[in-house]
């Protein structure tokens, strides 16, 4: 089943159980937990550092913390809220030691992408999306990442990002309206992509 | 592209934005030796973690291990010591020798006293020093 078809609620309790799993039969559990969580995590992470390599050390050191120490996670409220609170604190930690926030904004280089056959027209629409989401300010542009990839309500974001639901309100809203402005002054040929079925894929990297 | 929904001029509402990011979600992939990575360096840490609470564990081993050992052997001196009586451990002994020193040494009951006295401190002394080796 691929994880993007999963949805919050369903997502979140096959995190608690691969935490679970890691927590009672250790460090060889640790491979379904990074096929469930690596891509969200790290496109998370890549919102605040700007930069892929970065944001998979991130999320590198984070797995390797919870596979190896894996009870605060098992024992949290939310185990999925706090492996992404986690990544969140090492990839702005990470991105505060490496300062590459201006280099990144304006590139797309480090990014390994991927685009399916089908979907090649919608390219050009992804690469803009993505670099107009790299020149948001790290916080706007994280809120952007959970309300909209992970499907997560204002509280579940404040959670994560240890803020009030307001606050995260009003930075999705800044954000979304510097990606509109932006996208349309690069005249980004906007098309909305409907659910397809899965084609050949392009893989770039 | 003149088919497409939203012409490059119009701004599209929050919803169709919010779809179009929704679609550029996948765009992004892992580095496909990440998974490898992250496992190996897990397996790692958590090696490095159990032979560094090993060596710790044996550590303690050996420290109770010690302290039982000496602590065995302190108890047994003392007992040693306890189970040996003290020369001239009465006054009437005591007496006893310091005639017995006058008559074999033919010096005065003084002198006899006192050199039975620092006689008797030797022992003492010698039976008090447990740890040290015999000659």
């Amino acid at each position: 089943m691929n994880t993007a078809e999963l949805n919050t609620v369903e997502l979140a309790q096959r995190v608690q159980q691969q935490v679970l799993a890691l927590h009672c039969q250790g460090v060889d559990h640790l491979g379904a937990l990074f096929d469930l969580t690596s891509q969200r995590l790290v496109r998370l992470a890549i919102a605040i550092t700007r930069n892929q390599h970065d944001a998979e050390d991130a999320v590198q050191n984070v797995l390797v913390r919870v596979a190896t120490k894996p009870g605060p996670v098992a024992q949290a409220n939310s185990a999925w809220a706090y492996l992404l609170r986690m990544v969140r604190n090492e990839a702005i930690a990470i991105a505060r030691k490496k300062k590459r926030w201006v280099l990144a904004s304006n590139t797309l280089a480090d990014l390994v992408s991927r685009c399916r056959v089908d979907e090649l027209e919608r390219e050009e629409t992804h690469r803009a999306i993505w670099t107009a989401l790299r020149k948001l300010p790290a916080n706007q542009a994280e809120v952007v990442v959970l309300k909209i990839w992970e499907e997560m309500t204002f509280a579940e974001i404040g959670e994560v990002l240890e803020t009030s639901p307001h606050t995260s309100a009003s930075r999705y809203q800044a954000a979304m309206k510097k990606l509109a402005k932006c996208l349309h002054r690069h005249g980004t040929p906007l098309q909305p992509s409907s659910s397809q079925p899965a084609g050949k894929e392009i893989v770039r990297g | 592209m003149a088919e497409t929904p939203f012409p490059l001029n119009d701004s599209p509402s929050q919803g169709e934005l919010e779809q179009l990011i929704r679609g550029a979600g996948d765009y992004m992939q892992v580095n496909r030796d990440l998974r490898p990575r992250v496992i190996e360096e897990a397996r790692t840490t958590r090696g490095e973690q159990q032979a560094r609470r090993w060596v710790g564990r044996a550590a303690c081993l050996a420290a109770t291990v010690a302290l039982v050992i000496s602590l065995g052997t302190l108890q047994g001196d003392r007992s040693r010591v306890s189970q040996e009586p003290l020369a001239a451990s009465s006054p009437q002994e005591f007496f006893e020798r310091t005639q017995t020193q006058t008559m074999r040494s033919g010096v005065e009951l003084p002198w006899s006293l006192v050199e039975v006295f620092t006689d008797l401190r030797r022992q003492q002394a010698e039976s008090l020093r447990p740890m040290a080796k015999p000659e």
